[in-house]
């Protein structure tokens, strides 16, 4: 056995010493704003940000929990839109995988030219306003945000690659039996190709809980805004949830002195709450992000 | 007698050969009826939502006004062409956008392939999975989370960056107010963004890598960087170059979230973070003028067209493998 010499120590010891710094890099503009949102609000007023607080403090997320209302509601939203959204776009996306798959499918050439042609060419942001705002009267509907993203040519591309990999003899023999099409897919292909569902589903996910652009411009109701929105306009919703804990009809007859109120904390307590759930959930599933990516390779 | 029975059977054939065609046609659709079905309900989707909205290209040519719709408002050529071109904004914004996507596409084709080359050499496994997870994590996040975090770093009002720069040289910096510090700050998001996922397609593409391969080196005397350069390179090159060659074809679609959200639409920043997207995005959140943003996506259109159609060519002709079509 070859004894590890010293020059390769070195470079063990170099490539962690590089890796650790980028994850600490990575990790430290999170931490620091769960740090901000445990400040307490005056040490903050005081020395102004810090990496360790002079006194630390729940109040935020104290208040933050009396007035949870548009919270709660851009939850509901993001939840709305994410679940309805993906649903649809699974769907969508595998009826049109699914013959684009099979080598046997006549069509195949002029569905391949329908999906492919808008990778290449798009009408464009205000075109697309102008259908859903003008045409199809979408605004403050949440299907302007849940339809357009729908069986993306990327996504159909990516699914037909793996669902190829479902062997054709078994769903040849489907047919002899009598099965149909249809029947095919619902019990020989999709069970077989669950771990493609769920890259498509997750990645779908994703996008649909952090997309900010279509409900800014589709979702202009503050009650219809998903956590994003909420996101963007953070300060305006902290100073609405501050009058609601004025307001001693909503804050349950509590008198609440506007200077408790910890207000630029809030902000920081409201970005750690509307994140970390969803966090908790994918940091789990990351394994399938990276597995489809692999498998489903770069080519469409 | 003969020549108009030569005809009468060359008729028949004829209108056999295309009962027969018709024939076929109609065995074709048949058997592929189930299919056809499942295509569908996708296909009124990419057609209503992808091929509709082409036809609003028109606009581009028209003096769009809401009152009139697209079809009843008047045509002006290419007068919106004109405006922009001649605008202030257009320098500045096609500037900005060809600058930060090669930054962008060069810093994080390096980082991202250094990254994995690091990931590589790493053989404790609990270790790996730590710096895998934490360097993931913030693909995660949306945009407006990522501008939102930077806030207490770099503003002027106590920011932890900020901080640390006056005691350092004691100068004063306001970020939010100086568009040309932003050329470093959204290269770095965007590297801190999406290192932990863009350097993963190198390190699945290395550990496809026979191990074999680096024994035999290793016996043959080759060191370490030989062993990368001569080995472990090599095989990153094919996805390096279908990666940037994508990248490329999408040069002037930037990504609205980098510049949008985290620079939280500032306007003093402008000069340096206005891209062609927040410039389309801008004038539909304002409802400023369709027509121009109308000209301005069509022009970005057909050279992002243009700029595919050439990439995949040349793609195609390094390896049949790596082009898109």
């Amino acid at each position: 056995m070859k004894r590890k010499s010293k020059d390769e120590i070195l470079m063990k010891i170099i490539v962690h010493a590089v890796l650790l710094t980028f994850v600490i890099l990575t990790i430290f503009p999170m931490v620091f704003t769960v740090i901000i949102s445990l400040t307490d609000q005056k040490s903050l007023a005081n020395i102004g940000y810090s990496l360790i607080p002079e006194s630390w403090s729940w109040d935020a997320y104290k208040y933050l929990f009396q007035a949870p209302a548009q919270l709660l509601n851009g939850y509901k939203n993001s939840i709305i839109i994410t679940v309805g959204g993906t649903i649809g776009n699974v769907l969508l996306t595998l009826l049109m995988a699914y013959p684009l798959s099979r080598p046997d499918f006549a069509y195949k050439k002029f569905f391949n030219v329908l999906v492919f042609i808008p990778m290449l060419f798009s009408g464009g942001m205000v075109a697309n306003y102008l259908l859903i705002v003008k045409y199809l009267g979408w605004k403050n509907n949440y299907l302007s945000v849940m339809v357009p993203a729908m069986c993306g040519s990327f996504n159909v591309f990516m699914l037909r690659v793996l669902l190829q990999d479902v062997p054709m003899s078994l769903q040849e023999s489907a047919k002899i039996d009598g099965a149909s099409d249809f029947r095919t897919l619902l019990t020989i292909v999709m069970p077989l190709s669950k771990p493609a569902l769920a890259t498509l589903a997750l990645r779908s996910i994703l996008a649909y809980w952090n997309n900010t652009t279509s409900p800014q411009l589709y979702l202009i109701k503050p009650d219809k805004h998903p956590i994003t929105m909420i996101l963007q306009n953070i300060v305006d919703v902290v100073t609405e949830m501050k009058q609601a804990l004025l307001d001693p009809s909503t804050s349950g007859g509590l008198m609440i002195d506007p200077n408790d109120i910890p207000s630029d904390t809030i902000i920081y307590a409201l970005m750690v709450v509307a994140t970390v759930p969803l966090l908790l959930v994918f940091t789990r599933l990351q394994k399938y992000f990276s597995k489809g990516m692999v498998s489903g390779g770069v080519k469409g | 007698m003969d020549e108009t029975k030569a005809i009468v059977k060359a008729d028949r054939r004829k209108k056999s050969g295309m009962a027969e065609k018709l024939r076929r046609e109609k065995v074709k659709f048949r058997r592929n009826k189930g299919l056809l079905a499942m295509c569908i309900l996708p296909a009124i989707k990419i057609i209503i939502f992808s091929y509709l909205p082409m036809i609003g290209i028109i606009i581009a040519f028209k003096n769009f006004r809401a009152v009139d719709g697209i079809f009843g408002s008047d045509w002006v050529g290419l007068k919106n062409f004109e405006f922009f071109f001649k605008s202030n904004d257009a320098w500045r914004v096609m500037r900005n956008t060809l600058t930060f996507n090669v930054v962008n596409i060069v810093t994080s084709l390096v980082t991202n392939v250094v990254v994995a080359l690091l990931l590589y050499e790493i053989s404790n496994r609990i270790a790996l999975k730590v710096y895998q997870t934490v360097l993931f994590v913030p693909y995660f996040f949306s945009m407006v989370l990522v501008g939102l975090m930077l806030t207490p770093l770099l503003t002027s009002n106590g920011g932890l960056l900020t901080q640390l720069i006056e005691n350092i040289w004691g100068k004063e910096i306001n970020f939010y107010a100086e568009p040309k510090a932003w050329l470093i700050i959204l290269p770095i998001v965007n590297l801190w963004k999406g290192v932990g996922y863009g350097s993963l397609i190198y390190y699945s593409s290395l550990m496809s890598i026979d191990s074999a391969l680096f024994e035999a080196a290793e016996i043959d005397g080759a060191n370490k960087f030989q062993r990368i350069r001569h080995i472990s390179i090599p095989t990153l090159m094919p996805m390096a170059c279908v990666l940037t060659i994508m990248n490329v074809g999408d040069i002037l679609n930037s990504g609205l979230g980098l510049f949008y959200y985290v620079t939280r639409d500032a306007k003093q920043l402008y000069e340096w973070t206005d891209v062609i997207d927040t410039y389309v995005f801008r004038s539909l959140t304002t409802g400023a003028n369709f027509s121009v943003t109308s000209a301005v996506t069509l022009f970005q259109n057909v050279v992002g067209l243009i700029l595919i159609v050439v990439t995949n060519k040349i793609a195609r002709s390094v390896d049949k493998e790596y082009a898109l079509y």
